[in-house]
């Protein structure tokens, strides 16, 4: 059944690799996206990835000018351009870099307001569920809801927690939360549903750098818990 | 500086065609909601279709020229009145210092888009000068436009438009015309249609939802946004039941909500999505799908990938072509 290859508009295709959340498929989403970037195709514009799908955005104009058979529809060409990439040997592994980043949260109850009720949710305590969260090194499978916000998984059981049935209207910048197998971090204040457990201050999405979203999707992310104190000295 | 903001209107804000390359970090194409009203204005002042504009949503904006400018106005959302006198849209006009640009309601669409020659002149962020409001970045401070902002317009004017100038004949009203002028690229029906592309989980849907996509009227409820469109009407109903994971969505993704309801996503939505995607708007048609009113009927009617993509390369055609014809024009004067 995988790869399935469909057309998400005229000028996109998306290249679904798998059916489940799991860091088999994204290591194929990976790979997919490391061999279209070793070899683009004339009209190529932009590479996103999600979950268990790689998606290219193009030029039609461009595709059908390039392409020595332009009376095909470009999404018909590029469908070609993927299927013959995808059937040639796995790119090099070191093509897409990816780095491990620590991450300072603080969670203390000022930052957390949702750290009490998972401790309970779980039976245990406000600082075993720290322990957990700071022990695992998480996989950042996507980048997407707002500019530089990470998804980051899987969490072990003793983290898994729901969503809030109605979401806050707004959630503080930098706030670290947690909602079914995948942790996140808002980097703007925004209505939001996961579970607050913390915050962090460092800017994860800042225009001035070169690179603004401070994540991307195959980064591993661990947390480090700091104090308040640590806090207030890190905050621009 | 060359505008001075005087009223703001109800929502106005520096667009030009987005910013490509940066869906990986979560930051959306965004742009002109009706990118085909960006490009003609530009390429009637002379300047590149893509460059920044002012995106004026209804009515009610004031601007004031500070100095001499050549200006088009475009889109339809708005009448235009230069001082007293109504201008036309689709019109490279020469407006002299000192005048005040009126926008007025029209009786239809939402949005009309003023280029001025050489460009609005703001600090390009991640490669455009688009206005990004859900995170403030882009445009004049990330923000809309305020009482008392000054909208800087490049002092360096293209070529072309240095051509366009001179082509102005000036009425009494101190309003110079430009004698030639484009029609508008969509015709105004009395009837919105807007085709649309079966989406990835068309079939996720039952046959009585399909047929009442395109047999019943939608309408965007008033918390529509540059985000996306809520539409008002018939709810859609599963055939199965099932998760989207979530992935990539564009603008012009048509996402049917847990209550049965559409949402059209427009150019500033997210750029990842979990909700099933039942439709995807054509391309050609997203301009139009974008000056729909709150409360206006909108009728869809369905197009397969290989005609939405004809349609697509015609419109590049038809701006192509265009662009050929000014050039050509402006090289005799």
């Amino acid at each position: 059944m995988w790869p399935r290859i469909y057309a998400l508009s005229e000028r996109a295709l998306t290249i679904e690799v798998g059916g489940e959340i799991s860091e088999a498929v994204f290591e194929r989403v990976m790979g997919v996206r490391r061999q279209i970037l070793e070899s683009p195709f004339p009209g190529l514009v932009e590479i996103t990835t999600a979950y268990t799908t790689v998606t290219v955005y193009y030029d039609p104009l461009a595709v059908r000018r390039a392409s020595q058979r332009s009376t095909l529809p470009a999404s018909q060409i590029v469908g070609e351009y993927v299927r013959t990439i995808l059937d040639s040997k796995p790119a090099a592994a070191g093509l897409v870099s990816s780095d491990l980043v620590v991450i300072p949260v603080c969670y203390d109850e000022e930052f957390a307001p949702d750290l009490a009720w998972v401790a309970s949710f779980h039976n245990i305590t406000a600082e075993a569920i720290v322990r957990e969260h700071t022990a695992h090194t998480f996989t950042v499978f996507m980048v997407g809801f707002t500019p530089g916000f990470p998804y980051m998984g899987i969490l072990p059981p003793a983290l898994e927690s729901p969503r809030h049935s109605a979401p806050r209207t707004s959630v503080p910048a930098g706030s670290v939360g947690l909602a079914g197998k995948q942790t996140g971090i808002y980097p703007f204040a925004t209505p939001g549903g996961w579970q607050i457990i913390g915050r962090t201050p460092w800017p994860m999405f800042d225009v001035a750098q070169t690179r603004p979203a401070r994540l991307k999707a195959g980064d591993r992310v661990r947390f480090q818990a700091i104090s308040k104190i640590e806090f207030n000295g890190m905050i621009a | 500086m060359s505008l001075r903001v005087v009223r703001p209107g109800f929502l106005s804000t520096v667009q030009d065609a987005g910013r490509w390359g940066y869906q990986s970090q979560g930051v959306p194409v965004g742009g002109a909601m009706d990118g085909g009203s960006l490009r003609l204005a530009n390429l009637l002042v002379g300047n590149a279709e893509t460059g920044a504009v002012i995106e004026m949503t209804l009515h009610g904006a004031e601007l004031a020229a500070e100095r001499d400018l050549l200006i088009a106005v475009t889109g339809g959302g708005a009448r235009v009145y230069a001082g007293e006198a109504e201008i036309q849209c689709n019109r490279a006009i020469g407006i002299r210092q000192g005048t005040v640009l009126k926008f007025l309601p029209a009786g239809h669409g939402r949005f009309t888009y003023l280029a001025v020659a050489g460009g609005v002149d703001v600090a390009p962020v991640m490669n455009s000068r688009s206005t990004y409001l859900p995170s403030g970045f882009g445009g004049l401070g990330g923000r809309a436009l305020r009482r008392g902002d000054l909208v800087a317009v490049a002092d360096k004017w293209p070529t072309a438009a240095g051509k366009i100038w001179k082509t102005l004949r000036w009425d009494k009203a101190q309003v110079g015309m430009c004698p030639w002028t484009v029609p508008t690229l969509h015709a105004i029906r009395s009837r919105k249609v807007v085709r649309i592309l079966e989406g990835p989980e068309w079939h996720w849907f039952t046959e009585a939802s399909h047929s009442r996509i395109f047999s019943t009227a939608f309408l965007p409820t008033p918390d529509s946004n540059r985000m996306g469109y809520r539409l008002e009407g018939i709810a859609m109903e599963r055939a199965h039941q099932g998760e989207l994971i979530s992935t990539a969505v564009s603008t012009g993704t048509m996402q049917c909500l847990p209550n049965g309801m559409l949402v059209v996503l427009m150019a500033d939505s997210q750029t990842t999505g979990g909700y099933p995607r039942i439709a995807q708007v054509a391309a050609a048609d997203l301009s139009i799908c974008a000056q729909a009113r709150t409360h206006e009927p909108v009728f869809f009617q369905p197009v397969s990938l290989p005609e939405a993509e004809q349609l697509f390369l015609e419109r590049e055609r038809w701006f192509q072509s265009l662009q050929q014809g000014l050039d050509t024009h402006l090289a005799g004067l």
